[in-house]
């Protein structure tokens, strides 16, 4: 019961984190107000938070050893390209960003 | 007194230089986004008293708003060694004095050079960004950090900018509605670097030692009276001075009190600089 509820949380926060990508990725915030755009990246931080602490929880939870690593990788995920990512190639690291967040989102589905 | 004065162009840089000898040199530098502007009547009481004032842009804080997005807090650090350095070869007293991230700088100068600085003055030090401003959501704000979305955040400037006083708040709005003097939004890699810098001048406080005036608002919008406080009690300073203002925000040099605070900084300077009359008594003696 508790590892289906963690995979809705995830599969949820994972679709809204993408979708908030995407549209930080196409320059959503230029078009917004100061303080609403200020609000709007915290809302980003909010599902990206939910879904770290989510993918964390099914790494704990999830049965296999195999599944359990995987999870965790995708969990370390945003700190890790957060870690390498720079200001010139914010592009490249943002897709790549997306593409994690989707992974993941499919590797639960899946499994 | 007559001097030179330098106002670069496309530069908000300024050098306030006596062509006869002056008491010392003053180094300013300004707060995070913003620019030596802010320094500047600060830094011209302080020629009017005797002093050759220097203030200039940091780096990621040019022309190109870009920059701010790949400074390294190393950079300000290099910047303020290599300006201070150059100014101890030219003085005999270098004072050095900065407001917000420049108090921070100024304070690690103080660190670097604990026997070379004649004094330090720290305005609205930020060692913590934990003032009333802030919105609630600045709980995200480590996990912005380490992520990419540290490159997506501009926690834009609002009300009040560090302002209590109205008249003055909306000049400073005006100001920055036109962009020239310092940027509308603090950029999260802006605050993470000012923040790196900060827990590294926190960790090597103690050794601070040249004579020292910190002054703080109550009431500061951007980060509270902690930074201080805690400055306050870690240095080794023997010879320090801390103020509480009671009725301005962050921007001290602009706000209710600041002839206040330009004569709390100017008897400070005075009842340190050496002059080289003192110096050959003191070899005498």
């Amino acid at each position: 019961m508790c590892l289906k509820i963690l995979e809705i949380l995830f599969v949820l926060s994972a679709v809204v984190l993408t979708t908030q990508l995407i549209t930080l990725f196409f320059g959503i915030t230029k078009k917004m107000e100061p303080m609403k755009a200020s609000a709007y990246v915290s809302a980003v931080a909010m599902a990206l938070f939910i879904y770290v602490v989510t993918a964390i929880g099914l790494a704990i939870f999830l049965p296999s050893l195999h599944s359990k690593l995987i999870m965790l990788v995708f969990a370390i995920s945003p700190f890790l390209i957060g870690k390498v990512a720079s200001y010139p190639k914010l592009k490249i690291f943002s897709i790549f960003q997306i593409l994690c967040v989707i992974m993941s989102c499919g590797y639960i589905l899946t499994i | 007194m007559r001097g030179q004065k330098v106002f670069p162009e496309m530069t908000l840089d300024f050098i306030l230089k006596h062509n006869e000898k002056s008491k010392g040199a003053v180094l300013l530098f300004h707060g995070l986004t913003g620019s030596p502007f802010e320094l500047k009547k600060y830094g011209q009481f302080l020629y009017n008293s005797g002093y050759d004032v220097f203030a200039e842009c940091l780096p990621g804080h040019g022309e190109k708003f870009d920059e701010i997005y790949t400074v390294k807090y190393e950079d300000w650090l290099n910047f303020a060694y290599s300006r201070f350095e150059k100014l101890k070869s030219e003085y005999e007293n270098v004072f050095v004095s900065g407001l917000c991230l420049g108090a921070v700088l100024a304070l690690a100068v103080g660190i670097k050079y604990r026997n070379k600085v004649s004094g330090i003055i720290a305005l609205s030090t930020t060692l913590y960004l934990d003032g009333w401003r802030l919105p609630w959501y600045k709980c995200f704000m480590p996990l912005a950090f380490c992520t990419i979305l540290r490159f997506y955040y501009n926690y834009p400037e609002c009300e009040p900018h560090g302002v209590k006083n109205i008249k003055t708040r909306n000049a400073v709005k005006k100001l920055l509605a036109k962009g020239d003097v310092g940027m509308n939004d603090f950029p999260m890699t802006g605050f993470r670097e000012l923040l790196e810098l900060s827990a590294s001048v926190r960790k090597r406080l103690k050794n601070v030692v040249a004579p020292i005036l910190l002054i703080h608002s109550k009431e500061d919008d951007l980060t509270s009276l902690r930074s201080a406080e805690i400055v306050n009690r870690k240095i080794s300073s023997k010879d320090k001075e801390y103020i509480i203002l009671y009725d301005s925000y962050h921007m001290v040099l602009y706000d209710n009190e600041k002839e206040f605070v330009f004569d709390k900084a100017l008897k400070f300077l005075d009842s340190h600089y050496k002059t080289s009359v003192e110096e050959s008594e003191l070899l005498c003696v």
